[in-house]
C-alpha cells in the first residue's frame, strides 16, 4: 500500500472513528463490545482500503464491513460462549420511564444478530429496504421479512401493550424541567 | 408505534456519552498490514514504510479535531461541555462577599451548581452552569429558555442588559412570580450560566453579582475532590453515577447524596421519584441519630449488624434508613424491577467506609 493510500486511510479513520463507534454501540448495545467490533472493522477496512476508496461512497462501504463483521461475530461459537447474558448497554436513552426503556433494550438485545442489524440499518441509519439489502447481502424481500419478524418479536417481549407512550410523549410528561432545588426559586 | 420506540432507543444510545475509546487505530493498521503481507506472500515487506504509516496514523488521529475537554481551573472554557461529569464538578465560586462561603453543590449531567451564603435561612447565591445547548435566547433576546425538551421548558424573562462577564454578553433576568433575580451570562460557546440572588431585594446586589460571575472557576478541578462514604459493589458495570450532591469538608467535598442509573446520558434525571433508580443519601450520624419515618407501615430490621428501617414510598419505590451505620446515616431509595431492593443493596452491595472523610472513596463504585 502506498504512502498516499496510507495517508488517505488514516485521514478517513480519524474523521469517521466517532460515527463508526456509535453505529457499533447501537448494534452491540455496549461500548466495550462496540470497540472490539470497530477494531476488527478497521483492520478489515485497511486490508480492503483499495476497494473502499474506489467505492462510490466510502462510508457505505465501511458501514457494510462493520455490520457484516457484527453478524459474523455474533454467529461464531466463540462469541456465543463468551457473551455475557443479561448485560444491558451502558448508554443513554431519552426517556425517564426507566423500566420501559430497559424492557425495550432487553427485547432488542435478545434479537438474532441479523434481525437487530436490520432494525439498526432501517431505523438508525435510515436506509431504504434496497440499501439495507445491499449492506446485508440479501434480497429486499428478506429485509422486509426480517424487519417484520424483529418488530413482532419486540412487541411480544413487551407484552400486549406498548411500553408506555412514545418517546415524545414520555419526555413531555415525565421531564422535570429543573432540578428539585429550583423550587426554591418559585 | 413500536418503530418509533426502537428508533428512539437507537438514537438514545448513539447520542449518549460514549465510553472512553479502546480502539487502537495503530493496531488495526499493523494487523491490516500483516494480513496484506500474508496475501502478498513472496512480495517484499516494507517494515520501514509500515512504521512510518503507524506513525502517520498516530499523528493524524492525535491531531484529529476533538471537542475541547474540560479545562483546568482558571480561564473560561471556549466551548461548553456536552455534558457534565457528576464525579468532577465543573464550576465553583472563585470569589464571594465577606461572610459568605460555599454551603453545598451538586452536579447532574445537564447542569452543575453551587450554593453559597452566610448560612441557612439567610441570603444565598446560587450559581448554575448548564451544558451546551440546554439554554437558548428566545426571539429578540427577550428571555432565556432552558431544557432540551421544548414541552418542559422554563423561561427566564430578561429585564435588561448587564455588564459583560469576561467579555461575554450578560443580562439581568427573572421568572414571573418568582421574586428571585438572576444574572445570566454565556460562559462559553453554547453554554449559559446563572447566578441567582436569593433574599436580596433591590439592586444593591448587582455589583456583587457581576464580580462573583467574573471570578467563577471552571474545569474538572474547580471543586475539591469528592469523597464518598460508601462504595457500591457488585452492580452491573453499565450502572453509572448520574448525579452527586456534596458539601465542603476541608480538603474534600463530602458526598451527601448520589443517584445511580443504567442510562447515564439521560439529560434530565432530576426528579428521582419518576424513576425508581437507586438513590443513596448519606449524613454524618450523631449520638442521637434517627430516621424520619414517613406515613405508612415501616419495618425495623437488623441487616449486617446495623439497625435499619424499611418502608414503601410512592409507587413501587421502597426506602431504607440506617440511622447509624459505622457513624454514617444511610438512606436508600429504589423501586424498579431492574434494580435490587434497598434492603438488598444495603446488605450485599454497599460497602461502608466509616465516619472519617479521609478514609472515604474517590469513586462510588467498584
Amino acid at each position: 500500500m502506498s504512502q498516499g493510500r496510507d495517508a488517505e486511510y488514516t485521514e478517513y479513520v480519524a474523521a469517521r472513528l466517532s460515527s463508526l463507534r456509535r453505529l457499533a454501540a447501537v448494534l452491540c448495545g455496549d461500548w466495550q463490545r462496540a470497540d472490539d467490533l470497530v477494531q476488527a472493522t478497521l483492520t478489515k477496512l485497511y486490508v480492503h482500503w483499495g476497494r473502499a476508496r474506489e467505492a462510490s461512497h466510502a462510508d457505505a462501504y465501511a458501514r457494510a464491513v462493520l455490520v457484516r463483521e457484527f453478524i459474523h461475530e455474533r454467529r461464531s461459537g466463540w462469541a456465543r460462549r463468551v457473551t455475557l447474558r443479561g448485560g444491558l448497554p451502558d448508554a443513554p436513552a431519552a426517556a425517564v420511564d426507566y423500566d420501559s426503556v430497559l424492557d425495550l433494550r432487553a427485547a432488542v438485545a435478545a434479537l438474532p444478530s441479523r434481525q437487530r442489524a436490520t432494525l439498526v440499518l432501517r431505523f438508525y441509519c435510515d436506509l431504504t429496504v434496497d440499501q439495507c439489502a445491499e449492506v446485508l447481502g440479501c434480497s429486499p424481500g428478506t429485509v422486509k421479512s426480517q424487519t417484520a419478524r424483529a418488530l413482532d418479536a419486540v412487541r411480544r417481549s413487551l407484552g400486549p401493550a406498548d411500553p408506555g407512550p412514545g418517546p415524545g410523549g414520555a419526555r413531555a410528561t415525565a421531564t422535570a424541567p429543573q432540578p428539585r432545588r429550583s423550587a426554591r426559586h418559585d | 408505534m413500536i418503530e418509533d420506540q426502537v428508533r428512539a432507543l437507537f438514537t438514545g444510545i448513539a447520542d449518549g456519552e460514549p465510553a472512553p475509546s479502546r480502539v487502537d487505530t495503530g493496531l488495526a493498521h499493523r494487523r491490516g498490514r500483516a494480513r496484506l503481507r500474508w496475501r502478498r506472500a513472496g512480495l517484499a515487506g516494507a517494515p520501514v514504510l509500515a512504521a512510518a504509516a503507524v506513525a502517520v496514523v498516530a499523528l493524524a488521529v492525535g491531531a484529529a479535531p476533538l471537542r475541547p475537554g474540560p479545562g483546568l481551573v482558571g480561564p473560561r472554557p471556549a466551548v461548553a461541555p456536552r455534558q457534565f461529569n457528576p464525579l468532577a464538578p465543573y464550576a465553583s465560586f472563585g470569589w464571594l462577599p465577606s461572610g459568605d462561603s460555599v454551603l453545598s453543590g451538586a452536579t447532574y449531567r445537564p447542569l452543575t451548581w453551587q450554593v453559597a451564603g452566610p448560612g441557612p435561612a439567610k441570603h444565598r447565591w446560587e450559581l448554575s452552569l448548564y451544558m451546551a445547548g440546554y439554554c437558548r435566547l428566545t426571539a429578540a433576546a427577550r428571555g432565556l429558555a432552558c431544557n432540551l425538551d421544548p414541552a418542559a421548558q422554563q423561561t427566564w424573562r430578561i429585564t435588561g442588559a448587564a455588564p459583560a462577564v469576561d467579555g461575554h454578553r450578560a443580562f439581568w433576568a427573572g421568572r414571573s412570580g418568582s421574586g428571585v433575580n438572576h444574572l445570566v451570562w454565556q460562559y462559553a460557546k453554547g453554554g449559559w450560566a446563572m447566578l441567582a440572588a436569593l433574599n436580596q431585594p433591590g439592586t444593591a446586589w448587582h455589583g456583587l453579582a457581576v464580580r462573583i460571575a467574573g471570578h467563577v472557576r471552571y474545569g474538572a478541578h474547580a471543586v475539591p475532590p469528592l469523597a464518598f462514604p460508601a462504595r457500591v459493589t457488585g452492580l452491573p458495570a453499565w450502572w453509572r453515577v448520574s448525579g452527586v450532591s456534596y458539601v465542603p469538608d476541608g480538603a474534600v467535598s463530602r458526598v451527601t447524596q448520589y443517584l445511580m442509573t443504567p442510562l447515564p446520558g439521560v439529560t434530565f434525571p432530576f426528579n428521582v421519584s419518576l424513576g425508581g433508580l437507586p438513590e443513596f443519601q448519606f449524613g454524618l450520624a450523631g449520638p442521637h441519630s434517627s430516621c424520619p419515618v414517613p406515613q405508612g407501615k415501616a419495618v425495623h430490621k437488623v441487616i449486617n449488624g446495623y439497625r435499619v428501617i424499611l418502608g414503601h414510598a410512592t409507587g413501587s419505590r421502597q426506602w431504607l434508613c440506617a440511622p447509624d451505620a459505622d457513624g454514617v446515616q444511610v438512606r436508600i431509595l429504589a423501586g424498579s424491577r431492574h434494580v435490587p431492593s434497598p434492603a438488598d443493596l444495603f446488605a450485599h452491595h454497599l460497602h461502608l467506609l466509616g465516619p472519617n472523610p479521609a478514609h472515604w472513596a474517590r469513586k462510588p463504585s467498584g
